[in-house]
């Protein structure tokens, strides 16, 4: 049940048995079905999430109905409104699961009590902050530097597990092109 | 729009399961998953359940791990000699959850509290439970 986790935080820092322990218990055991939410838009965002098992998606809704693909999320990734997790604001997003899913859930408190109870705990969730925010700011600047043939080839450059269980509708709005246009992209590289 | 909150019923043919399971059946934003090792009983009461409060969500599960794993919160109803056993079973994956027990007494289980050390362990007594309500962050007596 723990076993990618420990595996994702050893990868970056090094734990003893007991440390490994102690930070299991501040976990929360979830298992989702396929299409139940993890958190929906108007809701405070309460966990951070661990996906042991499956696929996840965050997503918002704009006034015409259309779905915005903000991040996919498959086993070994961490997923979360963070804004709402860090202000306590409602979140204006959702996270679904599209395939049955395992996550380990961690709440504000536990967060904190973890920190004090494993310091080098900070070490890594600090890695993970830099990390993100290097992927936040290569999406942006793909978004509005490159083209979409370019955008894609730079998705699916790191991402194959995830274009290969998610739907092409999906992959278009999270590259926010119309899926025809990602069809036509796919068309051109199988072309060349 | 308020995520629905699970919740599992292990013992939901034992007496206080059952009326238990027929009080907070209504209860608006919850998705109820029923445990029973007599699945000739579960069968019948789910289905009383559903023809009495339709729309409501309502699963007979066979393995009380996977609902319990499920569950955001778990309302424990066995009869006392079968709550160390079930403990073990569903140790794992109720770190960090609410773990409702309910007895006649009213009276913290002991076994419980060491078996589930992680768990945050509510004991109530049967008629205690018309009171609840289920929130986003657990549930409000």
């Amino acid at each position: 049940m723990f076993e990618v986790l420990l595996g994702n935080i050893n990868k970056k820092i090094s734990l003893t048995e007991k440390e490994q322990e102690l930070v299991k218990t501040f976990f929360i055991p979830k298992k989702l079905r396929r299409k139940q939410f993890l958190l929906q838009e108007g809701e405070v965002c309460q966990y951070t999430a661990f996906v042991e098992k499956g696929l996840l998606r965050s997503y918002n809704v704009d006034e015409k109905g259309h779905e915005h693909v903000l991040q996919f999320a498959v086993e070994d990734w961490w997923i979360a409104d963070l804004y709402s997790f860090l202000t306590g604001e409602p979140s204006g997003y959702n996270i679904d699961a599209l395939e049955d899913t395992e996550l380990l859930l961690i709440n504000g408190s536990s967060y904190e009590a973890m920190m004090e109870a494993v310091p080098k705990m900070e070490r890594y969730f600090r890695i993970l902050t830099q990390n993100s925010l290097v992927a936040t700011q290569r999406r942006l600047s793909g978004n509005i530097s490159l083209s979409a043939e370019e955008n894609y080839k730079q998705l699916i450059a790191g991402n194959t597990t995830i274009l290969q269980r998610v739907p092409q509708h999906m992959i278009a709005s999270f590259l926010g092109i119309a899926p025809e246009t990602l069809s036509r992209v796919r068309r051109q590289m199988t072309g060349k | 729009m308020v995520m629905k909150k699970t919740i599992a019923i292990i013992g939901a043919t034992e007496p206080t399961g059952k009326a238990a399971t027929m009080q907070l059946a209504s209860h608006p934003g919850v998705r109820f998953l029923l445990l029973s090792p007599d699945t000739t009983a579960l069968a019948s009461l789910t289905q009383t359940l559903h023809a009495s409060f339709p729309g409501a969500e309502i699963e007979a599960m066979t393995c009380t791990r996977d609902a319990s794993w499920e569950a955001d919160i778990i309302l424990l109803t066995v009869p006392e000699a079968e709550e160390e056993m079930v403990a073990q079973l569903i140790k794992e994956v109720v770190t960090g959850k609410i773990v409702i027990h309910i007895n006649e007494t009213g009276s913290p289980s002991e076994t419980l509290q060491k078996a589930l050390p992680h768990s945050i362990i509510e004991t109530l007594k049967p008629g205690e439970l018309a009171g609840l309500s289920f929130t986003q962050s657990g549930v409000r007596s």
